[in-house]
């Protein structure tokens, strides 16, 4: 970790030296965790994929402002948290313009077909559904400070850093997701 | 006993605070309350559903970079890039002001001139426009004009030194900033020479001296490949920079000096 640290800020001060190629290096190294939290916040892999891109296009332009005390790693998280939150939350506003303001209790989830299979499998579908759908029904801020508390174990400040909002917004934000989640999904609890 | 809140329950589930701890080991409803909440949260979201399909290799690092590649500009570009943007767009912004400056100062200067010759206008002007207030415009013009020319005699110096000249890499881009700064100034001082009906002696004087050196500032600034020793010599000659200079230096004196009377005589003319 240390010398991935050291190669890092080695790649970057040559790049603000002007030598576009080092930073090929900072690229190759951090694109799989950046894929995977972009996976994590937009759901599918064509959207992550364009997180992936604009964070590294983002991180190049503000390279000068990093600092060097840092870990590119953790600079670069935050940067690809955001951009995933900028695409979620387009994504959501246009959803809710197609929808015509159809609000979430009238959405209906895609329930898999109860002549399928075996009752508990069908009860696993099931759970797996309304699960997608309390996940849906969230805000991207709610859903994206949600995975990342709960998935990606980051503290009320890291959240609040990536988001760029105050520690108790951040806080306010995963106990308002944890809550409606748990409302969402109460029916389900009497089955299990 | 108060039970805990949901708030704070999720909170310890997080290990957010450690305050609930206590009241958990001797509370059997909360305890309850939390061990649900962590079947819930348990059963919410599977870090393996979210995992993606395809895994990402070195392989991805490498597709990332190649399509991200195109789009970078090496950081010194970028930033010799806008710092040229910015001195461009500030140096307008700064020759516009000064302009403006000049043309209101010999607009004023014209204006007051006419109405010297009638003592009871000037007499109501003088109220309507405190000396202060004409003090304080003519030191901006001092200041403005003044930083113009003083950064005029050096380029001019520096021409009558080619091999100095020669070896100086900001030679054309001072050019180019005082060519724009010194059309603007030209223009105004020639306006100020055209309308003045008394007085005109400095806005005239000003107005050659600007025309004299505009030939030369473009001379510098525009020749493409930058200028060698034996270009600078060659200017040196033909267009006489030493008399230039000594011209300009003239300029600039009789400027600070009139400035000075006029301030100590309060609101006595340029």
């Amino acid at each position: 970790m240390a010398s991935t640290d050291k190669n890092d800020q080695r790649a970057i001060r040559d790049v603000l030296a002007g030598d576009v190629e080092a930073y090929r290096s900072l690229v190759v190294v951090h694109s799989a965790m950046v894929f995977r939290v972009a996976f994590r916040i937009t759901g599918n892999e064509a959207d992550a994929d364009e997180v992936v891109q604009e964070s590294f296009l983002r991180g190049y332009q503000k390279l000068p402002s990093f600092q060097a005390q840092a870990a590119f790693a953790t600079w670069i998280y935050r940067i690809a948290v955001h951009c995933a939150f900028d695409l979620v939350s387009r994504r959501d506003r246009q959803a809710g313009h197609r929808q015509g303001g159809q609000s979430d209790d009238e959405f209906i989830p895609d329930l898999p077909d109860t002549a399928a299979g075996p009752e508990q499998e069908l009860l696993s579908r099931e759970l797996g559904a309304q699960q997608q759908h309390a996940m849906h029904s969230l805000t991207a801020l709610e859903r994206t400070a949600f995975l990342l508390r709960h998935v990606e174990d980051q503290s009320t400040t890291e959240i609040a850093a990536a988001l760029n909002l105050a520690p108790n917004a951040a806080k306010q934000a995963v106990f308002r997701a944890v809550q409606k989640l748990r409302q969402r999904l109460a029916p389900l609890r009497e089955k299990r | 006993m108060n039970h805990l809140t949901e708030e704070e329950l999720i909170e310890y589930q997080y290990g957010e605070s450690q305050n609930a701890a206590q009241h958990l080991a001797a509370c059997p409803a909360c305890s309850a309350a939390l061990a649900a909440l962590r079947e819930d949260l348990a059963g919410l979201v599977d870090r393996e559903t979210l995992a993606p399909a395809a895994s990402r290799d070195t392989q991805y690092g490498e597709n990332v970079w190649r399509r991200l590649r195109p789009s970078l500009i090496p950081h010194q570009e970028r930033q010799r890039f806008w710092r040229r943007i910015n001195l461009r767009v500030g140096l307008r912004l700064a020759a516009a002001s000064a302009a403006l400056l000049l043309t209101a100062f010999f607009a004023g200067r014209a204006w007051e001139a006419r109405h010297a010759a009638h003592p009871v206008a000037a007499n109501h002007a003088s109220a309507v426009d405190p000396q202060s207030g004409e003090q304080s415009r003519e030191r901006i013009i001092v200041l403005v004009l003044g930083d113009h020319l003083d950064r005029s005699e050096r380029l001019l110096a520096e021409l009558n030194h080619p091999r100095e000249a020669a070896g100086d890499p900001a030679l054309q881009t001072t050019a180019r900033e005082l060519l724009t700064e010194n059309r603007l100034y030209r223009q105004s001082a020639h306006r100020a020479a055209e309308n003045s009906s008394t007085n005109t002696a400095v806005s005239q004087s000003l107005d050659g001296t600007l025309e004299d050196l505009e030939p030369l500032l473009a001379e510098v600034a525009n020749k493409p490949n930058g200028l060698s020793l034996e270009e600078i010599k060659q200017l040196q000659k033909e267009m006489n920079t030493g008399a230039l200079l000594f011209e300009v230096q003239v300029l600039h004196a009789r400027i600070q000096q009139q400035a000075r009377g006029s301030v100590a005589s309060k609101g006595g003319t340029v």
